[in-house]
Parts: C-alpha cells; structure tokens; sequence
C-alpha cells in the first residue's frame, strides 16, 4: 500500500486544526489558511472533574479561559471555531488507563496515549464528519514519505523542541490525513512571526506540560481519589530481598528516580524496579541499577511493515532523551527485545520504547518488562 | 443564513430597535426631579402598565431586572431569605434552566433540602409528586412555564391548584412562554414570575420579575440590589430607559400581529414534524405537538451526532442549537433530555429548533434536505 502525505493529496481542500488557544496550533491555522486550504477550527474539551465548574477545574489545555482564546484567534485568522466533546472518551482511554498503569507499578506516558486514541483517532472520524479529509496540529514533527511506500514522522528540524516521541502510535491511515506545519519552524522564528502578524496576546502564552488533568495536589492524590482507594504502604527492598524501610506506595515511584526517596543508605539509591505483586520498590546504587536489554509489547511499526528479524536501530526510552544505539529484534510472540548499546537506570515498564532509523520513526511499543 | 434559534434568542424588531435610539438620546436620569426627566420616568411607568396588563396584575408588581437570569435568582433570593422562611424545604421541576437549576443546587450547598420533582416522557411535570412532596416547611416551588430545550408547556392551573394553599412561594421561569402561552396572574396561584425581553424581539440586557404584592407584604420579601430609590427601593440601580422603554415597544408590536403569528408558528412546527417523521422514520421528537410551545421542536435522529450536526449545518448556514452546552461550548448530553427519559445516545445527539414569526416554509424544506444528506454522509 502506498500512501500519500496529506499536503501532498490534491483531495484534501477542507482541514480541521486542533487549536489549545496556544501560539503553536494558532500558527498551524494561520499557515494553513494562508497555504489555500478551508481550515476549521476545533478545541478538544477533554477533562472537567467531576461536579466541579469548568473554571474551577483548568485542564492545560482545555481549560475555559485557553477554550476562550483559541476561539478568540479563531475569529482572528478568520476561520471558524468549535469545541468538541471527548470527556467521555478521555476518562476511559486516558485517565483510567493512567491510575490502572501506576497501580500496576508501572509508569505511563498519558500524552502518548491521548494522541493516539483522542487527539488522531476520534478527531479524525469527527473531521470526516464534518467534511474535513484531514487533520493538522501545532506539533513540531514532520511527516516523510519513505521509499517502501509508508509514511513515518520525522524530527523536528529544531531538535530541542522534538516532539516525535508522543507521536509513535499513529496509524498509516492517519498519518495520510495529518499535516504538521510546523515541522520546519523554530519556535522563536515562529513567535516573532506570529507577533508580527499581531498575534500578541497570545504569542506569550506559555507552553504547556505535565499531566493536564491533575491540576491540583499530586498525581498521587488523583490516582487513590480516582480508584477510591488510598495507596498502601510497603517495604523498600535492596537486591537481595533486605528491607531497608517503608516507602508510601508504589505509584509514588518511578524506575530511574533519586530523589524523594526519605531513605539514607551512605550511597546515592536509586529506584531500580517496583515489585507491584509485593508492593515492594527495590532500592539499588547506581551501578546495580543500569539495565540493558527489556521487552516491548503493543508495537506500532511506522517506517516499517513490520519488524522480521533483528534491526540496528536509535531508541529513546523516555520523553526528552538522547536517542542512542540499540539492536532490537522480533520475538516468536510477537514481543520486540531491545538491547541498548549503553545502559540506563531509568527503563521504565509503562513508558514507551521508540525506535529511530537515521531521523525518522520505525516504530515503536510499551516497555513491559526489563531483562537485565 | 437561515436562523432556528430563536429560544435562544430572538432578531430585535423595529419597534424596539426605535425606542432604542430615541430613548437613548432622551438621557436624562428617571429618578431625577425636574422637568426635563419626566418623560423618561413616564416611558418606564408606562412600560411597567404595559407589562402589568399583559399578566393581568397590578403594575406595582413588576420589577424591571437585567434579565431572566437575574429574575430568577432574585426569585430564589427573596423565597429563601423572608424573614418568615416557613422551613428550609425546595422543589424545582427536573427540567429547569440553568439559571434556576443551579440557583437551586446553590442553596443546596448552602443547607437547604432540594427535591427534584419527576416528569414523563413530553416533559410534563408529575402532580401527584408534587402533591405528595409539598410540605408544610416548603417555601419554594420553582416551574417553568415552557421548557426552553423542549417546548414543554406545563400545566399552570393544575399546578396553581395544588399550591393555591401552600405557604410555599411558586415560582415560575415563563421566558419561553411569554407572550404565546396566557400567564395571568389574577387566575393563576403564580407568585414570583421570570420574563426576559430578547426572547420576544426586545433588546438583551432587560426582564422582569412579577413579584405578588400580598406575599411581598406579608412575608417582607427581600429586596435584591441595595443602593437607590429605583423599582420600589427593591432593585436598586439607575433604570436602563431605552432598555426598557424597548421591551414595551416589542410587547406592543407582538401582539399587534398575535394571531397571525402564532399560526405561523403552528404551521411551521407541524411542517418539521410531518418532513422529520417521513425522512426519518426512526427519529424521536421529544414531547408530543399537543403539549408544546409551537416555536419549539427537539428531535433525535438516530446515527447523527448532534455536535456533528450542529457543526456540519452551520457550516451549511444553519443556525440551530443542541439545547445543553458548557460555558466553553463543549456540548454535554442534555440533563432535560435525561430527566425526560431519553437514553444517553439521544441526549447526545437531540437538535433543538426553535422558530420565529420571521422564518418562511421554505426554510423548514431546505432544513429538511440538509439533514437528509447530512445522515446519509454519515452513514
């Protein structure tokens, strides 16, 4: 099957932008719109906690004053604005996966799963809905028709503001629906553009991170209000199965993690593997701690059909990481194994494992369990 | 552009649109105390009589307020804060406004006790529930006239019968109904009553609150805005004269053509429901036509989402609503649609057309063939 880039289909006239009220996705609207495309605009309204008022529960970037922006830019660019439902759907795809991930000793990455599911999946069929063909965001990514006929995105040109990592989980189908206009921009030139074009107000608007949907206490706090139920303490383990104290409750730790651990040991301790059918964290200095080799499960191949055998690749393991050599290769049960040319301490089962061939996805998948 | 939405707002007609302006330019302040301002104080007084003879009530009873909203929640205000409350004890009908609803899960929070009262599947309230639940510390009942997302025209004397004895104030939202449905005040056992002028093509910004003046009296009902002599030292606040002025001037120039527009209405309605029924077999009008207002029609029609609709028959220039949206605009299934029975699918794919004497028999045509092709896209 080939397929063909979306800006690049002669049948895509009519494009919905997903808008945050954010400089980035203002941008994409603009430059679509300017590009000859019919662009609408659409805000997700993803998260409002329960019997709270839309002002008082501020999603990052679904919150009513950011709502209120992006159809204010709306009106600015010229295009016509919308706000569309996906409550229901992000409490079951994104949050319930979230707290039953930490719960399980694991740590997820939300963002990865929100796009998949909510932000290409569902707004792609209500595009098509509406008569859009196809989808753009503010991402800065790019998307490369490779030569065997698939699509796969590419690093951003500007490295530090890379967002191909959140990105490993779209389909080829909906890789052929999405434009990302951005993908060549730095984001300075990009804001001086945009406050040029008397985008002002907004242009400042600072970027968004963490977690949208906790947005007050700890993710902790949301996790047990959430499950009704409040986490149970437990011990802190070294290698040998010795306890050497008691920790809060597994969802509080992450694998890699150093600080906030309350425990003195004489050595710098770091959070080496969450024991969830124990509720123990084992605790290990830095060099018990590096690991090599895990294995991925759920696997989304991009710039590939599928993986066949064994592959040279670069992988990241977290958001924001140096992409490094690694081998991978195809298990009989479907599983993928990675060996990382150097080891890491923070290989977390729950984040995602994404593989690189030269600046370009190949693809990717959860880490699920690691080796050694 | 062709405009169905005309419950949520309605096109200022001409009449209102002159008293505007010449009340506008006639500036003058209508507490002041010379000469030059009496005009204006008339204009307000007149407007006051106007409104008193349409509700068949004293003009003394009404009180010129920003809007239903503030109406309503001064209805609540004065129920719930008489220096002689018989108890702590509400009932508001399941399908209410916003602007009643949430004043009642207000006081909620404040300590109060809140009963929901039941209605069937057009939306009608259940009398024996209210007969049932009305107690002797009650001391409000709050029920729209007409429902805003619906067109549920409740019935007021069989209310007014039950509460006629009842210490309980009721309390009635008649925004919709105004002035189609007959709200008289002399028959009715109505004692608190909510009207908002742009939905009769007045201007936005202006209502009032029918306040019974034996209850006032009786019961010492607070007043909302402190600050001034205005609307009987009960709201203060400089009158808003070409406002006012304005939603007399549209009272007046409705029911001018009262009859004819009111058939209009119905030919309308029946022309929606008679295209919707045949395209749409399996399509559900929430509330039978017997017991609706005739500028109203909610329907769900299976396979179309009512977020896509309203979005695809905008792009379209149509001007329809879903009836329940957030203060982002995110659309939420409609708490009236649920109360009334529908199932979730439904709320969340219901479309609400409202009509006014403005749109043509053509238009309803042209609606009807958008949906067509709008199903058949989405199927």
């Amino acid at each position: 099957m080939h397929y063909l880039p979306a800006d690049q289909n002669p049948e895509i006239k009519t494009v919905l932008v997903g808008m945050s009220g954010g400089v980035d996705s203002t941008a994409a609207a603009l430059l679509l719109k300017e590009a000859g495309y019919r662009v609408i605009g659409v805000s997700m309204k993803l998260w409002q906690a329960e019997g709270q008022d839309e002002l008082s529960s501020p999603g990052a970037c679904c919150g009513l004053d950011a709502l209120s922006e992006a159809r204010r830019v709306s009106a600015q660019i010229g295009i016509p604005f919308y706000v569309m439902n996906f409550k229901e759907s992000f409490k079951q795809e994104v949050v319930d996966y979230f707290v039953r991930s930490y719960s399980a000793g694991q740590t997820p990455n939300p963002c990865i799963y929100c796009n998949q599911k909510l932000k290409w999946e569902g707004l792609l069929a209500r595009a098509r809905a509406i008569g859009a063909a196809a989808m753009a965001t503010g991402h800065y990514a790019q998307i490369r028709a490779l030569e065997n006929g698939r699509l796969s995105i590419q690093e951003a040109s500007y490295l530090e503001k890379d967002q191909s990592y959140v990105l490993y989980r779209l389909s080829q189908e909906a890789l052929s629906r999405t434009i990302f206009p951005l993908g060549t921009w730095k984001k300075t030139e990009l804001r001086a553009m945009m406050e040029a074009r008397g985008f002002r107000r907004m242009a400042q608007v600072k970027d968004s991170e963490d977690i949208c949907f906790v947005t007050e206490g700890s993710y902790v706090d949301f996790i047990e209000e959430w499950r009704g139920s409040p986490e149970k303490r437990g011990n802190f383990v070294d290698l040998d199965g010795r306890i050497l104290g008691e920790h809060s409750g597994i969802s509080h730790y992450t694998v890699g993690q150093r600080r906030g651990l309350g425990i003195a040991l004489g050595y710098r301790a770091y959070v080496c593997e969450i024991r969830p059918e124990t509720n123990e964290v084992v605790i290990a200095s830095h060099t018990a701690s590096l690991r090599r080799r895990f294995l991925c499960t759920e696997l989304n191949w991009m710039g590939i059909e599928s993986l066949e055998s064994g592959r040279e690749v670069y992988a990241r393991v977290r958001y924001n990481q140096k992409k490094q050599a690694a081998y991978i290769e195809a298990q009989p049960d479907g599983r993928c194994l990675v060996e990382l040319s150097q080891p890491l301490v923070n290989i977390a089962p729950g984040q995602s494992a994404v593989f690189y061939q030269d600046d370009y996805i190949l693809g990717g998948g959860f880490i699920e369990r690691v080796l050694d | 552009m062709i405009y169905f939405d005309h419950a949520a707002t309605s096109p200022l007609c001409a009449s209102a649109r002159e008293a505007l302006i010449r009340w506008q330019e006639l500036y003058f302040n209508s507490s002041s105390q010379y000469q030059a301002a009496m005009p204006v104080r008339e204009a307000v007084e007149s407007a006051r009589a106007d409104f008193a003879r349409q509700l068949h009530s004293e003009a003394y009873e009404i009180y010129f307020t920003s809007g239903a909203t503030e109406s309503n929640n001064w209805a609540f205000f004065s129920a719930l804060h008489q220096p002689r409350r018989p108890g702590k004890h509400i009932l508001i009908s399941s399908i209410e406004h916003p602007s009643v609803r949430e004043c009642a899960f207000f006081y909620r929070r404040q300590g109060f006790e809140l009963e929901l009262i039941p209605v069937d599947t057009d939306g009608r309230i259940d009398l024996d529930f209210l007969r049932q639940h009305l107690r002797a510390d009650t001391c409000l009942v709050s029920i729209m006239a007409v429902n805003n997302e619906v067109g549920t025209i409740q019935d007021l004397e069989a209310i007014s019968e039950i509460l006629r004895n009842s210490s309980a104030l009721f309390h009635c939202d008649a925004v919709q109904a105004f002035p189609y449905i007959p709200l008289e005040m002399d028959r009715l056992a109505i004692d608190l009553l909510s009207l908002s002028a742009h939905k009769f093509n007045g201007p936005k910004g202006v209502g009032l609150l029918y306040m019974r003046e034996s209850k006032r009296r009786e019961l010492e009902l607070p007043a909302m805005l402190y600050g001034g002599p205005q609307e009987r030292e009960r709201r203060a606040g400089t009158s808003p004269v070409p406002l006012v002025a304005a939603m007399a001037a549209a009272l007046s120039e409705k029911l001018d053509k009262f009859s004819e527009d009111l058939a209009h209405l119905r030919v309308l309605s029946q022309a929606l429901e008679a295209g919707l029924r045949d395209r749409f077999p399996d399509c559900r009008i929430h509330c039978r036509s017997e017991f609706r207002h005739p500028g109203h029609l909610n329907v769900s029609i299976p396979g179309l989402s009512g977020e896509t609709a309203l979005i695809a028959l905008d792009m379209a220039g149509f001007c329809v609503s879903h009836g329940s949206a957030c203060a982002s605009g995110s659309l939420d299934p409609s708490p009236v649609l649920l109360a009334m029975g529908a199932s979730r699918d439904e709320a969340q794919s219901s479309l609400r057309f409202s009509f006014g004497a403005s749109n043509q028999l053509e238009e309803v045509d042209l609606l009807l063939t958008e949906l067509e092709n709008l199903r058949a896209w989405n199927l």
